[in-house]
């Protein structure tokens, strides 16, 4: 081998491997992501759902906000979707921090589901490893990592194109575990070029916020600002009577598109000031832009409008859309969930390569033990990790205070429990990690079809996909893992 | 769903072609070594699906979605055609 290609070998067997550790949990939480209002709905089991009309819905969130918040200065409205059929309802003084309810969407009555992050942890974990900036930067360095992962993998690997569909189960562990890797790695490519790259694109202003700095006086919002138009205007103090929500959601409709309004915003209700925004969705368009009109709250005359956007914001939202899959419907979803996990065994193969050929050569000492137990964390242990969170929804009682933290901290505290699991047992540890996640998917999904799932698409979705998770990973684990030499 | 399955089983097939169209995938499926011409042929028809294929999906989904959905199909597609060859090879 070349000198160049020991030097690309080494940088994409190490860096691949030490960033997988993050990168392979970052992949499983990013593909559940895909689904986050469904796994929002599963956690969720007090959550109705009933067809409904847009109108019907707004009218029924009217009465609610007049009744509660008649005296707040905002009003948020989420119109029911296919998605997420009931309706919410949001208000307070300050537009980012509003108070949150959900209502039925043929009742109107409140649903007080339990208190819980749902889905949208996995969302959450996946961006910024709950950290903040400080976790924007880390998963922002493990992205350009895997990008230069993925570019020096197809110098190295430049054979597989000879090789191409070549699957070999049953041939030598080394040759199963490079078919493998090298297959899930070309046969993904395009998905996983795009998903690091648009990922890393969507983080550069976290990784090079100078120049936005110094342009725009040290206000990073004013440059977003320049680009999302927002009508607003001071309440005057005078009292107004509004005109019913659901004639603005009509006017609405005549611009946006009937069935588009995704939700509403109320400034200043009951003013003569008062405005009515409302947000188009943006599930059928590649950009991830939401177009939105303003009227007037008590003439209904329009006040503002943007339905057409600069077209660098169409170039740069695409990249966004593109990597949060809203557009495309449930086909794309899947498509999105399937590529991400083969992502995520891609690296896991490689991680299994490599620790093959370390303990080959250096055997069982110490800083192989390590690796092989980081190794187990990362790939099965980070699955139980998920399905812990899941578990602790369904085992912390719905009243109890505080809960939803307790829910993530079952996550944390689980993986570090894989950890330490997996540097006591050793290479044990790998196949007793897979069976425990095959049995947590399958009494998981039991509970909840025996408990009320089957009557909703959602946690039916998620069920079935739980059911198969659980037999994909009990296959693994026996398959490669049987007699504890996995790697 | 239906245009999803549709655009899947041609792409399945184009890549079932262009796998047979190679030397080691015909001879470990059909047994004995492919003539030029064969995998001439066998390669020409793999590209003519996968273009009906992305010329379905641009058609159904559009300019912006189609190829989008097209290339996430092309991944299962590859996959499915080296599980195929996998469980015959043994």
């Amino acid at each position: 081998m070349s000198p160049l290609g020991k030097a690309l070998m080494g940088l994409h067997a190490w860096g691949g491997m030490i960033f997988s550790w993050l990168l392979i949990p970052v992949f499983i939480t990013g593909s559940i992501a895909v689904f986050e209002p469904e796994v929002s709905q599963w956690m969720q089991p007090e959550l109705t759902a009933h067809p409904t009309r847009p109108s019907d819905a707004v009218a029924l969130a009217e009465t609610h906000l007049n009744e509660h918040a008649s005296d707040q200065p905002f009003w948020r409205i989420r119109l029911p979707s296919e998605r997420e059929p009931h309706i919410g309802v949001a208000w307070g003084k300050n537009p980012r921090q509003l108070h949150e309810a959900t209502l039925d969407a043929v009742s109107g009555e409140p649903l007080h589901e339990r208190a819980t992050e749902g889905g949208h942890f996995f969302t959450h974990f996946h961006a910024d490893l709950l950290l903040g900036a400080p976790g924007r930067w880390i998963v922002g360095a493990a992205g350009i990592v895997m990008l230069a992962a993925l570019v020096s993998g197809i110098l190295i690997h430049h054979r597989f194109f000879a090789e191409f569909f070549t699957l070999r189960p049953h041939a030598g562990k080394r040759r199963a575990w490079l078919d493998l890797h090298n297959l899930s790695g070309v046969a993904s490519l395009p998905f996983l070029l795009m998903i690091t790259y648009t990922g890393c694109v969507i983080l550069a202003e976290t990784f090079m916020p100078a120049a936005t700095h110094a342009l725009y006086d040290g206000n990073p919002r004013a440059n977003r600002a320049e680009v999302v138009k927002s009508f607003e205007r001071k309440p005057s103090g005078v009292p107004a009577g509004m005109l019913p929500l659901t004639t603005h959601l009509a006017a609405a409709e005549a611009i946006l598109g009937e069935g588009k309004v995704s939700s509403l915003l109320v400034r200043h209700p009951g003013d003569r000031n008062g405005l009515v925004q409302a947000y188009r969705h943006v599930d059928d368009r590649l950009a991830a832009v939401s177009d939105h009109v303003t009227f007037d709250a008590a003439n209904g005359t329009l006040f503002g409008q943007q339905t057409e956007w600069n077209p660098m914001t169409y170039a740069y939202r695409a990249q966004v859309g593109l990597h949060t899959a809203h557009f495309g419907g449930l086909p794309l979803r899947w498509l999105y969930f399937l590529s991400g996990l083969l992502g995520a065994l891609m690296m896991a193969a490689g991680t299994a390569l490599l620790l093959r050929k370390r303990r080959q050569r250096a055997g069982e000492d110490r800083p192989q033990r390590l690796l092989d137990a980081l190794g187990a964390a990362s790939i099965p242990g980070s699955v139980l990790a998920s399905l812990a969170y899941l578990a602790a929804n369904r085992l912390i009682p719905a009243e109890t205070g505080g809960r939803e933290t307790l829910e993530i901290a079952a996550f944390f505290s689980v993986w570090a429990i894989t950890l330490i699991h997996a540097l006591l047992r050793r290479r044990r540890a790998w196949h007793e990690q897979f069976v425990a996640a095959s049995a947590a998917c399958v009494l998981l999904a039991l509970a909840d079809t025996y408990s009320g799932g089957l009557v909703d698409a959602a946690r039916r979705g998620v069920d079935l996909t739980l059911l198969a998770t659980g037999a994909l990973l009990f296959a693994s684990s026996r398959r490669f893992f049987r007699t504890g030499d996995a790697t | 769903m239906m245009p999803l399955l549709v655009t899947g089983l041609l792409t399945l097939v184009a890549m079932g072609c262009l796998a047979l169209g190679m030397e080691r995938h015909f001879h470990a499926w059909l047994g004995r070594a492919a003539t030029p011409r064969q995998r001439k042929d066998l390669r020409l028809a793999g590209w003519f699906l996968l273009a009906g294929a992305i010329a379905l999906s641009i058609r159904h989904w559009g300019a912006s979605i189609g190829p989008v959905i097209w290339l996430g199909v092309l991944t299962f597609a590859i996959l499915g055609v080296a599980l195929i060859l996998a469980v015959r090879g043994r």
